[in-house]
């Protein structure tokens, strides 16, 4: 059962009961809270996510609420916890969803080490990944919305995760859309939902667009890599692809890992076999429809050089 | 030419080793002891690869790199003794006092 073969009601009710067991990318987390927001933006923007039962392991036990202190009168207020733990400040009650979001990011990227976990999104097309690391503001999460609305698989917007035997196990979740990228989103993919827009966030603008159904049903399919993509949004600029030094792209990974120094040799190890089968290269982009004609371009290569 | 590193003796990895890959001429390395990670050009990366196999004075170091004529410069002694001080500073080669 996935979450829209229920009625809104039920969910709602169950996130405010007992709790609601959702496979999140491979990943069950254990869902409480009474917040609407909460239930809403699950609803709209994890339809396709399994249910469990409720004897079941959950791999997080996550729970949002408004704090029981005074403020809750004046600024009503939001506050997330792990297995009873809060990780971190209450944000603004308007950013409920959100925080679900960035909170999911902390327990996967502090608790799932099995993987070697790089700050970077992964999508996939004729079975190969793009990797695509990039600090914030570089375009990153537009270039992904953008490359699933035309035919690639979202992997990962956020997170990827590397395994022991080098493959990326996707992580199929909403796609955080930062400011001007919800309008350029909106206009390039008509057909993507996008959830409520949450404005003053440590971001600025957010709003999450929902990941492709396709991807969510294959989120057991790990993918091979194919290139490390270092994207930056140039305004107007024509789209570019340049050849990046590998060591120089082990070096951006490992700066850009989570959990890259905690692995140690094992670390090096993994990511230096990443290395060894990618291309690494750099790519600036100004317009959406150049640049996904450009990974088209990329992807079309690999496999007629595969074949 | 002399050097202060080159009067030093001996030099090695520091144990427990010193993980290397290459690509093309670029290296990174990997120190264990301290899990630090560097980025390494390629007169760095083939001292290290070297000096992983066994412990070398640099008149030993000197003859791994090639008897050519491009290695027996004072412009290639200096650019040795530099880039050995530097690999020193990073911890990735250990000098055994004479």
């Amino acid at each position: 059962m996935i979450v829209t073969d229920y009625p809104f009601e039920k969910i709602r009710r169950k996130l405010a009961g007992a709790g609601l067991y959702l496979n999140i990318g491979g990943f069950v987390s254990h869902i409480r809270s009474d917040i609407d927001l909460v239930a809403e933006g699950i609803y709209q923007l994890y339809a396709g996510a399994p249910i469990l039962d409720a004897d079941c392991f959950a791999d997080f036990h996550i729970a949002l609420k408004r704090p029981t202190n005074h403020r809750r009168w004046l600024k009503p207020q939001v506050l997330f916890s792990f297995d009873d733990f809060v990780p971190f400040k209450p944000l603004p009650y308007a950013q409920a969803f959100a925080l679900l979001e960035w909170g999911l990011n902390w327990c996967i990227s502090t608790h799932a080490q099995q993987f070697l976990i790089i700050h970077a999104a992964a999508v996939e097309k004729s079975g190969f990944t793009a990797i695509l690391p990039a600090p914030p503001g570089s375009g990153k999460s537009t270039l992904t919305a953008g490359l699933v609305s035309r035919g690639w698989r979202l992997l990962s917007d956020e997170l990827t995760l590397i395994t022991q035997a080098g493959m990326i196990q996707p992580i199929a979740r909403p796609i955080s859309l930062k400011n001007r990228s919800i309008e350029v989103i909106r206009d390039f993919a008509p057909d993507a939902f996008i959830g409520k827009v949450v404005t003053d966030t440590i971001k600025g603008t957010v709003a999450h667009m929902r990941a492709p159904a396709d991807s969510v049903a294959r989120v057991m399919e790990p993918a091979a890599p194919g290139w490390i993509i270092f994207p930056k949004f140039v305004a107007d600029a024509p789209a570019r692809l340049e050849s990046a030094e590998r060591s120089y792209a082990f070096i951006e990974l490992a700066e850009n890992a989570f959990n890259y120094s905690l692995q140690g040799t094992e670390g090096f190890l993994r990511l230096g076999n990443l290395i060894d089968c990618t291309e690494a290269h750099h790519f600036s982009y100004g317009n959406l429809e150049e640049a996904v004609a450009m990974f088209d371009q990329l992807a079309r290569s690999k496999l007629n050089a595969s074949s | 030419m002399q050097s202060p590193v080159s009067d030093v003796g001996l030099m090695s990895v520091p144990d427990p080793g010193v993980l290397l890959r290459h690509w093309g001429s670029a290296y990174v390395a990997y120190n264990i002891a301290s899990g630090d990670t560097h980025q390494l050009g390629v007169l760095a990366g083939c001292i290290i690869e070297h000096l992983k196999t066994r412990a070398m004075t640099r008149t030993e170091l000197l003859g791994k790199l090639g008897p050519d004529e491009s290695v027996n410069s004072e412009q290639f002694f200096q650019m040795l003794d530099n880039t050995l001080s530097d690999l020193q500073n990073m911890d990735l080669i250990t000098v055994h006092q004479a």
